[in-house]
């Protein structure tokens, strides 16, 4: 990469155009110089490679270190380009390092075909039989393809998952999976053994695979060892700086102290990266992509700004783990020359409540983060990659595909922390974001609380809040007409009136949870945060641990004397607690009339769990959080992951992948690893400007 | 916030932010004072000077800041009045700063409202099912809510014709793991016929030194009738099929927990009963039917795997 010695944007002594409009509006211009004006300001609404003198300059730069674009920067990088990714946090792997590493891709990929003939990997790391029988393994490109694009499939919440794929998208994909399979075994990845299909992958054959390490005296990626403190399984309230959120165990689908989820991933792709080359600046923010001319010609770089992620303690900026192959770069904002290629890859639009709230307005309450909030920071899932394809002219896809997946959004278990979806635990930076883990109270604790909205009322059947119908995959639930191979695809019954009504189980909780209250106030009519109110006999019947790091003065657990204290400290205490819960001592008044009366007619709780009265002091709440985990909709793309514009035309030198795009309802990992090994591919194909 | 421009001196306008407006009686009221000019004038080195409605001195509020438009007192802490009510004080300004000198005084009145404290009473420990005539126990706690200790107050319970079933005197010690919340435990009798009945308790019933509203609190009292039948529960886990320690059984309004060999015994009468065993981490057993002897139930409780993280984030 080539670093710029003109540092400076513009002449100090001279005006670029931009200069020139906002000098002329400021100086009282007449009419006619105003318009003029007016019409440059519209033109300028994109930046154009005419105003911009770059501060740094490489074939190949990508917007977002995550699993689409960290995927994208080996495959370039093995192809000859110079590649540099600018992500917005301090550390690499986006929503990858914190996943679950369930990577859903098929075709015939290389993990089922050893899968099917019994095998183990190459290391020999993997000691137990196959969990699928070869049948299920048996898959091709052609199955995977019609899978993805199987009209007839209707899922649990009455919606279509494969319906309204994009065909060249969904037939690219299949096709690189098995190579994009090979490709991340030959970056360090170690699979487990197949076992089910993620999500939106499919549902006529066994497609996913975990990511592990063994557990060992030391940590080395090359090996495929990690310390179990590394691994963040030495202590049950400890996460580290390597691995947010904790290791599972995977011996039953590799080998005793086999450990699984995305920090095998992500890591030993970062690592790989680091290895090859690939160059990383972290704290910055990706703004815009620079065009030749605001709306015609290549993309021919980005435009990013500082924006570093301090600790939330000491105030230090937080340093990524490793550190070969980082650039420190500290200057306010910088334009990067892209000679061959700009990747979007810096996600989706979950942690934007103005953007989401597209597709459900209720949503626009930002009281409810997205998932992996305090790994990823206020930048997370911004709609970057979203507002800057659109200011350059390009077009959308699958936008109503962010409602057809049962996880986009949903309650959490996992109450009394903002960031409620992970188990990050002390030992991570970023653990002070969250300052709480959280209590889990899995689904049946939902019977021991009444759940109440922001101004105390309750608003549906507690136990039934949790609950989420099941994604339409192999080897299928509720949601999938038939179980694994039983499946047929494309067969007109899958949708038929009767099936549905049979599968249907979609509980309405969260749209319950999310409805207008009487604290809704105009504009926005903010539904607010989610409560559950229990007490100390609660406590007692449960044994839920209400101390640190379960629990913490941050706002989403507060504890009381009476109820009447409980709602002062809530309505005083809360960072979204815009009204009093004027409501909250009469809503546990009737509560306890329905405990002792044996009915509750509101929501009728008794038909699905028994009730107690919360009546023993001290009283305790927790917050409920809904939580928008990811993006379906997104930039349209071809099968080359090339940005279309509205026009149906390529925008060239511009590529995207993961959740920055539309059109392809796939949980996860599968989507953005392919996506990226696809834009990468062609991204180092394109000719140098 | 109470704003005043004076009348006589129509260039002066004086501002007393009040916080509360609604205060509890003889606790915390916060004041701030701003005033300005026109033309600006920097009146630091003066004071507002408060006062109550008999005249009396409140508090010197020094006029300490100065933006260049508006001078600014700090925050002051005053205890509020013990009487309930309306009450207009008055803000002074400014005060005479150089002896021998007629002050130009301007008086600017606020208002503030004193209510009495907040009376809060908890009632728990109460049976979920008495049978008819039995002497039962609950506790009852009582919280001020501007923090009195309310220990030696006196708590009265009713039954539902208000009939008194119980006076006590509260312990000098509160409820464990909380601040204040100081409690009595009374002994009561229920009611003869089965049902539901509301019986109420109150507090305080005398007079105490400042104002605090009557509090109240109701409850329901279930009583039921004779058992007639023995429902024994077996709760199981059952993938393990091993016994669960600690699972709550609940045939409405009977409850119990069942011990090391997950076994539970509750005394039901005759009829249609709704049966739930639940357990941490199990999902509801639920069993609907008649029972008209003595009856065994075997639950078999699934486990609540969930989705994990890993399951649902990849």
């Amino acid at each position: 990469m080539a670093k710029k010695d003109n540092k400076t944007s513009v002449d100090p002594k001279g005006l670029s155009r931009r200069d020139f409009v906002r000098t002329g509006a400021a100086a009282g211009l007449g009419a006619g110089a105003l318009l003029e004006s007016e019409q440059l300001q519209a033109q300028e609404s994109a930046t154009s490679a005419t105003d911009t003198a770059w501060d740094y300059e490489v074939d190949v730069v990508i917007a977002g270190g995550g699993c689409a674009g960290l995927t994208a920067a080996i495959r370039a990088k093995d192809l000859g380009a110079s590649v540099l990714v600018v992500d917005q946090n301090f550390d690499l792997g986006g929503r990858m390092l914190h996943s679950g590493a369930f990577v859903s891709l098929g075709g015939g990929d290389p993990v089922q075909r050893r899968d099917m003939k019994g095998e183990s990997d190459k290391e020999g790391l993997i000691t137990v039989d196959p969990v699928e029988d070869p049948e299920e393994l048996d898959d091709s490109v052609d199955l995977l393809f019609t899978d993805m694009t199987d009209w007839s499939v209707v899922d649990p919440k009455g919606q279509n998952p494969y319906r309204y794929n994009e065909r060249e998208l969904a037939r690219s994909w299949a096709e690189n999976c098995p190579a994009t399979r090979q490709f991340l075994i030959d970056n360090y990845v170690r699979f487990t053994r197949v076992s089910g299909t993620h999500g939106g992958g499919g549902l006529s054959r066994a497609r996913g695979a975990r990511c592990f390490l063994m557990l060992g005296d030391k940590t080395d990626i090359k090996a495929g060892t990690i310390t179990a403190e590394d691994a963040g399984v030495a202590d049950p309230e400890r996460t580290s700086a390597f691995a947010p959120v904790q290791m599972n165990n995977a011996t039953r689908t590799v080998a005793p102290n086999a450990v699984s989820n995305g920090v095998a991933l992500s890591r030993s792709l970062e690592f790989s990266a680091r290895e090859k080359g690939v160059e990383f600046m972290f704290h910055r923010h990706f703004d815009e992509l620079v065009r030749e001319e605001p709306f015609t010609g290549r993309v021919v770089g980005i435009k990013a700004h500082y924006a570093p992620r301090l600790h939330p303690e000491t105030g230090e900026r937080l340093e990524s783990f490793w550190d070969n192959g980082n650039v420190d770069e500290r200057r306010d904002t910088i334009n990067i020359r892209a000679r061959q290629a700009v990747i979007l890859a810096s996600g989706g639009h979950a942690g934007n409540p103005q953007v989401r709230s597209m597709f459900y307005p209720a949503m626009r309450e930002p009281a409810f983060p997205t998932s992996g909030n305090a790994l990823q920071g206020a930048h997370g899932q911004d709609a970057s990659a979203l507002i800057a394809g659109l200011r350059v002219g390009a077009n959308l896809a699958g936008m109503q595909q962010n409602i057809s997946y049962p996880t986009t959004f949903h309650i959490s278990t996992r109450l009394g922390t903002r960031d409620a979806y992970t188990t990050m635990m002390p030992g991570h930076p970023t653990f002070g974001f969250r300052k709480s883990a959280g209590v889990n109270v899995g689904n049946a604790g939902f019977e021991e609380f009444i759940a109440v909205n922001q101004v105390g009322k309750r608003f549906f059947s507690e136990v039934r809040l949790p609950t989420r119908p099941g994604g339409s995959r192999y080897p299928g639930d509720r949601g999938a007409p038939g179980q694994g191979l039983s499946h047929k695809p494309l067969d007109w019954r899958n949708c038929r009136k009767e099936w549905v009504r049979e599968m249907y189980n979609y509980d309405h909780g969260l749209d319950a949870a999310l409805a207008l209250n009487e604290g809704s106030k105009a504009p926005d009519y903010y539904s607010g945060p989610l409560w559950a109110i229990f007490d100390q006999e609660a406590v007692e019947r449960t044994g839920w641990e209400l101390r640190h790091p379960y629990v913490s003065d941050n706002g989403y657990f507060f504890q009381a004397d009476t109820i009447e204290e409980l709602a002062e400290k809530m309505a005083k205490g809360h960072e979204f607690q815009r009204v009093p819960l004027s409501h909250l001592a009469e809503t546990l008044t009737k509560w306890n009339g329905y405990v002792d009366a044996g009915a509750d007619p509101e929501f009728e709780r008794e038909a699905d769990a028994p009730m107690y009265r919360i009546a023993t002091p001290p009283f305790y709440a927790l917050s409920i959080m809904v939580i928008w985990h990811d993006s379906y909709g997104g930039l349209r793309v071809n099968g080359q992951q090339q940005v279309v514009d509205m026009q149906g035309q390529v925008i060239p030198g511009l590529y995207a992948g993961g959740e920055a795009v539309g059109g392809l309802n796939k949980h996860g990992l599968g989507k953005g690893h392919v996506h990226g090994y696809v834009a990468g591919t062609h991204a180092a194909g394109e000719p140098t400007s | 916030m109470t704003e005043e421009t004076d009348p006589t001196r129509p260039n002066k306008t004086c501002f007393i932010e009040v916080s509360p407006s609604e205060v509890d009686a003889g606790t915390d009221l916060t004041l701030r004072g701003r005033v300005s000019t026109v033309p600006p004038k920097d009146l630091r080195g003066s004071a507002l000077t408060i006062k109550d409605q008999a005249g009396a001195l409140i508090e010197h509020l020094d006029l300490a800041e100065f933006n260049g438009v508006i001078n600014e007192t700090r925050e002051c802490v005053v205890k509020a009045p013990l009487q309930t009510g309306h009450h207009t004080w008055v803000a002074i300004n400014p005060a005479p700063t150089t002896p021998g000198t007629a002050p130009e005084t301007t008086s600017t009145p606020f208002s503030f409202t004193v209510k009495p404290h907040d009376t809060r009473i908890v009632v728990w420990d109460l049976p979920s099912a008495i049978e008819s005539g039995d002497h039962f126990r609950v506790k009852v706690g009582v919280k001020c809510s501007s923090q009195c200790q309310a220990s030696n107050w006196e708590v009265e319970v009713s039954d539902q014709d208000e009939r008194r079933q119980a006076r006590a005197t509260l312990d000098d010690t509160p409820w464990p793991g909380t601040d204040a919340l100081f409690f009595t435990e009374v002994t009561l009798t229920a009611p003869v016929d089965p049902g539901l009945y509301t019986w109420t308790t109150k507090a305080p019933l005398d007079e105490v030194n400042i104002a605090h509203t009557e509090g109240v609190a109701h409850f329901g009292v279930r009583v039921v009738p004779k058992h007639d039948c023995l429902l024994t529960v077996v709760a199981i886990d059952k993938e393990r099929q091993i016994p669960i320690k600690g699972a709550k059984v609940s045939v409405h309004p009977y409850r119990a927990v069942t011990n090391e060999r997950g076994v539970a015994e509750i005394k039901v009468p005759k009829g249609p009963y709704r049966l739930f065993v639940s357990g941490k981490d199990y999902f509801p057993f639920r069993n609907d039917g008649q029972i008209e002897a003595d009856h065994k139930i075997k639950a078999e409780l699934s486990v609540d795997l969930g989705l994990s993280d890993a399951d649902v984030w990849s």
